[in-house]
């Protein structure tokens, strides 16, 4: 926590800031980016996203807290802005969130960012039917092996509901692949 | 044979080797190791640079007003909540049935009988139906689902 707090006041002091953003940026910027691309689903819209994300961390970074880990913090900014981005772009189209990412799952199959084979492309365009919030603690869980607390920490939610929005994404994604 | 059989005829481009290994570094890091998504090739290398021009570290700042509007939001939300506070009482009374209903279902009646006085008594009872937000109670409900049924009070 101490360390923290010292890497804290060396981004918020004009003096050491460049030096460390320029280390946040270092570590954190492929967590993040794999987070916010699960979310969004395409390159370009994740790229977009992870650079909003970490201006928004630069200009709010003397409002952190310190009451929660900084990465989980930059999480839920992550996690935000991906969400937001959603919304924008569904509005834009005059559909919901949910009927977005089921487009851009679908478009997975022409995407050259995109190596899966025939049942990875079902995995995903299973994950892509899921509610907004199933589908976010089963990215979480199952292909960042986030645990529980730390989702509950960065969705702000209990982790007995984390636990049943995840049973139920598991059994929904297993009807859909049987299908 | 003779050995000049054995001589390849095959050429690299100039300087291929050279770099190569940095080549094969950058294509590994641009695999996400858990999954089939990719990224261009040296693109964790790219978009520090471009994060880091897009960053003024000496902006000066500017009053703001939006801390005034959302103070002024804050107090507006807590007279809302006092009118709302009526039927959080409804909420907390469904709530308390959904869970009594969940103990009933999950033991027996010989499993009730062996539980000491202690488990029924309220504040402990709704000490172990704590770790649940009221919201995702209501949610895991409109599932069909009860807490027991998911083993949601099993540690992970």
């Amino acid at each position: 926590m101490e360390q923290q707090n010292q890497f804290i006041k060396a981004l918020t002091s004009p003096e050491t800031q460049e030096v460390a953003f320029k280390k946040l940026l270092t570590d954190y910027k492929k967590q993040l980016y794999w987070h916010i691309r699960k979310i969004v689903i395409e390159h370009e819209d994740a790229d977009d996203v992870l650079q909003n994300t970490f201006i928004k961390v630069f200009e709010n970074i003397d409002k952190f807290k310190g009451n929660c880990n900084i990465y989980t913090w930059m999480y839920k900014i992550a996690t935000n802005e991906s969400l937001n981005f959603l919304g924008k772009k569904s509005k834009q189209l005059g559909i919901s969130n949910e009927d977005w990412i089921e487009k851009q799952s679908a478009k997975l199959e022409s995407d050259v960012y995109f190596d899966g084979d025939e049942m990875q492309l079902k995995l995903q365009k299973a994950i892509s039917k899921l509610p907004e919030k199933q589908r976010l603690v089963f990215n979480m869980r199952y292909f960042e092996e986030m645990k529980y607390e730390k989702i509950s920490e960065v969705l702000e939610t209990s982790i007995g509901g984390l636990k049943a929005s995840y049973h139920h994404a598991v059994k929904k994604i297993k009807n859909k692949i049987n299908e | 044979m003779s050995s000049i059989y054995k001589k390849l005829f095959f050429k690299v481009p100039e300087g291929y080797f050279n770099d190569f290994d940095q080549k094969i570094a950058q294509k590994i890091d641009s695999i996400e190791p858990s999954s089939c998504f990719r990224t261009p090739i040296d693109y964790f290398q790219s978009i520090e640079n471009q994060i880091l021009d897009k960053i003024d570290y000496h902006k000066e700042e500017t009053p703001s007003y939006s801390n005034y509007i959302w103070k002024a939001m804050a107090v507006a939300s807590i007279i809302v909540l006092f009118f709302v506070n009526e039927k959080d009482a409804i909420d907390q009374n469904e709530l308390a049935n959904f869970f009594i209903e969940d103990y009933l279902t999950a033991n027996n009646t010989y499993e009730i009988a062996e539980h000491s006085d202690y488990s029924f008594e309220v504040g402990n009872f709704i000490e172990n139906y704590e770790s649940i937000a009221i919201d995702d109670a209501l949610e895991i409900r409109l599932y069909g689902e009860t807490p027991t049924n998911l083993n949601l009070f099993d540690d992970e």
